[in-house]
């Protein structure tokens, strides 16, 4: 409800201390950005450190326009896009699928239990080879990896966020007949959103790590190739370019995703 | 307490039967008796209270009641109910309006009609304004009203009433009670209401069913005429009520 009359004195006072405080912390956020940024490009331009190992911020800028002038960085940034993208789909999905699935007879789940808990444990980069000659495609296998290093903690957060769904709300449910479609669509999911959301951050960062990593390994395509690439010849602005352009999609896409978090809070 | 205008007990139908049921629930430790032998019946348009120390089976006999919960032994005869539990459990991200079709939805009976009728539920127990508001802008007694209506909605023939006041305060339960009671008997409804509260059961039942401790049986059933123009917060203040429920209260 919106107040149409007058604010007190007190009200007032505690609004403008409360603005004044945000612009401090914007300010002083972007303070520490330009003078890391500056500071980076005078020391290397004055050779106090070396630019030819951590590059410097003029030549990253040239390095994107390089890259970009050539039409090659486009390639780069679409395919790691969309290796990352695939993969966090695929493992999102796969991830509910499966976590429903063990919801729904908690006989499947106690046989699976163990193994859910094995292959948490196991550090998945570790198939990485294995997957590299099992897979069709460069672009299979990088995805694989995404989805393997995601799936099994989306199916463990989510299936104990709807394990956890409050019993007394179900058992009203089931005085109305519900079924278990029922139960899940109308209150078990609806319930675990908040979670299924932090699910979603976790992953896309996740899937981040496993497109690089997997580029690493295999590919001669992508961001993580071009890292790779740049490293062997020495040509480290391309690293830092590429860095530089990971960060700032990731980021975005995690911003995004806080963005929908923010929508579904006010629902 | 006295016997005038009681007319709505009169009927002679049941409307709910217990008949020698028993109850074990089964667990890895072994089994634990709760129900040993329950009998009575709820006459239809009959309110009735059950009672009994903490733990006894109350809320078991309610799950029976309600087929939550199938009985180990006996026979049990029932209709179509609603369930009203202690705490509201409405739904937070659904408005008052979609809190109350819930039931329909789940039915899937949400016609115009039912719809309609939902809308004219709300209207009636003073609840227009927040249709469309979240309940958490609603006060305790309000969302209590809610958690009624959606009950209410589905046409139950016997309400069930798990200790749906104890988590008010005072002074809103009264009036809680006073309204809840008011609407179940204008609708002629049976009601099956398992309270702590003796001085609760004495004020609003046509019979209460006193329960032993675990494994339970009946203790007594006691038959009451209420005074069918008295609300039940006036009931409390009379002496009958009061005496009633301190030998309730004794052991
Ligand atoms: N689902 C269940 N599984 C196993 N034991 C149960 C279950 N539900 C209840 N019990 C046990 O049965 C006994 C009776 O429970 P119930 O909830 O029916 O009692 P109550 O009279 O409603 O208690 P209260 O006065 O605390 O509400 C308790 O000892 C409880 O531990
Ligand atoms: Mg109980």
């Amino acid at each position: 409800m919106k107040q149409v009359e007058k604010y007190s004195d007190g009200y007032l006072k505690f609004r403008k201390r409360q603005i004044t405080q945000k612009w401090l912390v914007r300010a002083a956020q972007f303070s520490i950005f330009a003078v890391l940024i500056i500071l980076w490009e005078v020391l290397t331009k004055y050779q106090v450190i070396d630019s030819f190992f951590i590059s410097s911020p003029s030549r990253i800028i040239k390095a994107i326009g390089e890259l970009s002038a050539s039409g090659e960085l486009f390639g780069h940034i679409g395919a790691t896009l969309y290796e990352t993208l695939a993969g966090f789909a695929i493992s999102v999905g796969l991830g509910t699928i499966i976590a429903i699935l063990l919801w729904t007879s908690s006989t499947v789940k106690r046989i699976l239990e163990p193994y859910l808990v094995l292959l948490n444990a196991l550090p998945k980069i570790a198939l990485g080879p294995v997957i590299i000659i099992l897979a069709a495609t460069q672009t299979a296998a990088i995805i694989t990896m995404c989805v393997l290093i995601c799936v099994i903690t989306t199916i463990i957060s989510l299936l104990s966020s709807f394990i956890n769904a409050d019993a007394e709300h179900i058992t009203l449910l089931k005085s109305m007949n519900a079924n278990k479609a029922q139960i899940f669509t109308k209150y078990v999911f609806p319930s675990s959103i908040p979670n299924f959301i932090s699910v979603l951050k976790v992953n896309i960062g996740l899937c981040w790590v496993g497109s690089i990593m997997g580029e690493y390994l295999t590919s001669t395509r992508g961001l993580g190739y071009l890292i790779l690439y740049g490293s062997q010849v020495f040509k480290l602005d391309y690293v830092m370019a590429s860095v530089v352009i990971i960060a700032i999609l990731a980021t975005f896409m995690y911003v995004l995703i806080s963005f929908v978090e923010k929508r579904v809070h006010k629902l | 307490m006295n016997a005038k205008k009681n007319t709505k007990t009169s009927a002679k139908t049941n409307a709910l039967v217990f008949k020698n049921v028993s109850h074990n629930y089964y667990e890895s430790y072994g089994e634990d008796k709760v129900l040993a032998d329950i009998s009575f019946e709820v006459k239809e348009g009959e309110f009735v209270s059950i009672v009994g120390p903490s733990g006894c089976g109350k809320t078991t006999i309610l799950s029976i009641a309600s087929g939550l919960l199938k009985q180990t032994g006996g026979e049990v005869l029932t209709q179509e109910q609603g369930y009203m539990f202690q705490k509201d459990l409405l739904f937070p991200w659904r408005t008052v309006y979609q809190n109350v079709i819930l039931g329909l939805e789940i039915k899937k009976i949400l016609t115009p009609e039912t719809a309609k009728y939902a809308d004219q539920l709300i209207e009636k127990y003073g609840l227009k304004e927040f249709r469309n508001a979240k309940p958490a802008q609603l006060s305790g007694g309000m969302r209590q009203r809610v958690a009624l209506i959606r009950t209410l909605v589905l046409k139950p023939k016997i309400l069930l009433l798990d200790e749906p006041f104890s988590a008010l305060d005072w002074g809103t339960r009264l009036a809680v009670i006073d309204d809840v009671y008011r609407i179940i008997k204008s609708a002629g409804l049976t009601a099956m209401l398992v309270t702590h509260d003796a001085e609760e059961a004495a004020s609003l039942s046509d019979k209460i069913v006193r329960l032993t401790a675990r494994p339970s049986t009946v203790r007594e059933v006691i038959s009451l005429t209420q005074n069918p123009d008295e609300t039940p917060s006036m009931r409390r203040e009379k002496h009958e009520v009061q005496a009633l429920a301190r030998s309730l209260n004794s052991v």
